[in-house]
C-alpha cells in the first residue's frame, strides 16, 4: 500500500519517538526535527514529506511512531486522500 | 487475570494497550488521580501560548477506553499497597484487588513553603488552566511581569510562555545557573547569554523566597530584594511518592527502584515511566529518565514482561527542549557525579558539547546549540564505543 507520510516541522520539538519506534522512515535532521525517509533512504534529498510504499507491517510501525509524537506533528494519509493520523 | 495500573499517563496507558494486545481476557483497570483522560503533557506549554486547542491535547477519548475494554477510574488517588495481600486502597474508601500491579503514577512536584493566590506549578492540564488565566488576568490589568524560581526543564517553558506574552520576567535560581549540577561552567554561560540576549534578569544562589501579598501574590521576595509580580512560576524539582511505596515494602531511590525488566523487588509489582529507576545495560546502572519516548518505550516493555515475557530494556534516553530558541539536548546519563570524566568537545560563544564518561565508554552528553551531532553521538552511547581521553 503507499502512504503519504507528513511531518509538521512547526510541531515538531525533536522528542524523537518516531526515530525510535520507526527508524527506517523517520530520522532526525540538523535543526533537530524528523526528516520522513523511504526505508531508511532520502532520495532527492532531506523532505518533510513523502509518499512511500510500504508492506502491512512497515505500515503498522510507522502509524505507532506516529501516535506515539506527543506534539501530533506526524500526519498518515493514504491514497485516497483519507487522513489515517491524527483523526481528523 | 486482575492488572492494577497506578497512573494514567503515556506510560500507564500505553502498557494497557499493550497488554491488551497480547491478551484480550486480563481485567484492566487504570487509577488516575487527575480528572482526564490520557493527554499530552508536552503539549501544555503551546497550549498555554494558544499555539493548541485544549481537545486536541486529549490523545484517548473516553470511548478509547470502553473499546479497548480498559477501566479508568479518573479524579482517585491510592492511598495504600497492601503488597502482601495483594490489593489496594484508594482515597473512594475501596479495596481493589490484583494479581499484577504496575506503578507509573509519575512524580509530585516540590511545593514552596507557602501558597498564594498567584503561585503555580506546571505539570497537570489544570495547572495549564490556571497558568493560562493568571496570564489572562495580569494582562487585562496591565501587571505582565512573571517571576520563575528553578532552573531546569520546566524554567524552559515558562520562559517559552513569558516570552510569548511579552512579560518582563526575573529567573530565580536555587544555584549557579540552568542545570548547575549538570553543565559546565562554559555550557552554563552559552544559556545565560542567550537569556541576556532576550532580556531576562536572573538572580542566582536563591536559598530561600518570601512570597508578597495578603492573599494574592503581589511580589516575590530573594536575597533581599524585591520583584514585583503577580505570578510566580515554580519548577524547583520532583519526588517520588515515598509514603505510600516505602509502607508496601517497594525500595525507593530517586524513584523506584527496577530490575532490568522494570521489576520491583516486591513480587508482582512493577514500575514504567518517569517514576522507574531502573537497571540499564547500555549505561551501566540503574537510572531514572524523565520524558515522553521513554515513557512510552517503558510503557510497552513492561506490559510484555507483565505478560510473561522476559525482555530486559535498554534505551539511550534522550530529552529535548530549548531556552527561547537555543536549541538544548541532553542524552543518556548526564549524572556528573556518576562521571569518571566530563569532557567538553565543542566550547564556542554560541556552542556547547559535553560528553560523559564511565568505564572509558561514552555515556551521556549534553548539546547546546547545534544539535546536528545528537544522531551520531546517540550511536556513539547505544554502541558502547571505547573513548581515548
Amino acid at each position: 500500500m503507499k502512504i503519504r507520510i507528513i511531518v509538521d516541522p512547526d510541531l515538531c520539538i525533536g522528542a524523537a519517538s518516531c526515530v525510535t519506534i520507526a527508524p527506517e522512515t523517520f530520522a532526525l535532521n540538523d535543526e533537530n526535527k524528523a526528516d520522513v525517509l523511504d526505508h531508511g533512504q532520502a532520495p532527492d534529498g532531506p523532505s518533510y514529506e513523502r509518499e512511500v510504499e510500504v508492506t502491512e507491517d512497515e505500515f503498522e510501525k510507522i502509524i505507532m511512531g506516529a501516535q506515539s509524537c506527543p506534539t501530533l506533528a506526524i500526519a498518515i494519509i493514504d491514497e485516497a486522500g483519507n487522513q489515517l493520523y491524527p483523526e481528523a | 487475570m486482575k492488572i492494577i495500573i497506578i497512573g494514567g499517563g503515556i506510560a500507564g496507558t500505553t502498557a494497557a494497550e499493550e497488554i491488551r494486545k497480547q491478551d484480550s481476557a486480563t481485567q484492566i483497570t487504570i487509577i488516575d488521580r487527575e480528572n482526564y483522560p490520557c493527554y499530552s503533557r508536552v503539549l501544555l506549554m503551546p497550549y498555554v501560548n494558544d499555539k493548541v486547542e485544549r481537545e486536541k491535547m486529549i490523545l484517548k477519548k473516553p470511548e478509547w477506553y470502553t473499546q479497548k475494554n480498559i477501566e479508568l477510574m479518573s479524579d482517585v488517588e491510592v492511598t495504600k499497597i497492601d503488597s502482601k495481600n495483594k490489593f489496594v486502597e484508594t482515597s473512594e474508601g475501596r479495596e481493589l484487588p490484583y494479581d499484577k500491579l504496575l506503578i507509573t503514577a509519575g512524580l509530585n512536584v516540590r511545593y514552596t513553603p507557602e501558597d498564594k493566590r498567584g503561585v503555580v506549578y506546571f505539570k497537570t492540564l489544570d495547572d495549564a488552566d490556571q497558568l493560562k488565566s493568571l496570564i489572562k488576568e495580569a494582562i487585562a490589568q496591565k501587571k505582565n511581569k512573571a517571576v520563575i524560581y528553578g532552573g531546569g526543564f520546566i524554567a524552559m517553558d515558562y520562559l517559552a510562555i513569558f516570552d510569548h506574552y511579552k512579560f518582563d520576567t526575573t529567573v530565580l535560581m536555587r544555584s549557579g545557573g540552568f542545570w548547575s549540577k549538570v553543565l559546565s561552567a562554559h555550557a552554563q554561560q552559552v544559556l545565560k547569554d542567550q537569556t541576556e540576549l532576550k532580556g531576562i534578569k536572573i538572580i542566582n544562589d536563591v536559598r530561600e523566597i518570601e512570597l508578597i501579598g495578603e492573599t494574592e501574590l503581589t511580589g516575590v521576595c530573594a536575597l533581599g530584594q524585591e520583584f514585583e509580580t503577580s505570578i510566580l512560576g515554580v519548577g524547583i524539582g520532583l519526588d517520588p511518592d515515598k509514603a505510600v511505596l516505602s509502607a508496601a515494602g517497594i525500595e525507593v531511590g530517586a524513584g523506584i527502584i527496577c530490575d532490568k525488566y522494570l521489576q520491583t523487588n516486591v513480587e508482582d509489582i512493577y514500575a514504567a515511566g518517569d517514576i522507574a529507576e531502573y537497571d540499564d545495560a547500555t549505561i551501566g546502572r540503574h537510572i531514572r529518565y524523565g520524558n515522553w519516548t521513554n515513557a512510552i518505550m517503558q510503557g510497552k516493555a513492561v506490559a510484555l514482561n507483565m505478560v510473561g515475557e522476559k525482555i530486559g530494556f535498554s534505551m539511550v534516553s534522550s530529552y529535548a527542549t530549548n531556552l527561547l530558541g537555543k536549541e538544548i539536548v541532553f542524552i543518556g546519563d548526564v549524572d556528573r557525579t556518576a562521571a569518571d570524566e566530563v569532557v567538553q568537545e565543542v566550547a564556542d560563544k554560541q556552542n556547547s558539547t559535553e560528553l560523559f564518561i564511565r568505564n572509558k565508554k561514552i555515556v551521556g552528553a549534553v548539546i547546546i546549540g547545534d544539535v546536528s551531532k545528537r544522531t551520531e553521538i546517540t550511536k556513539r552511547i547505544q554502541n558502547r564505543e571505547a573513548v581515548s581521553y
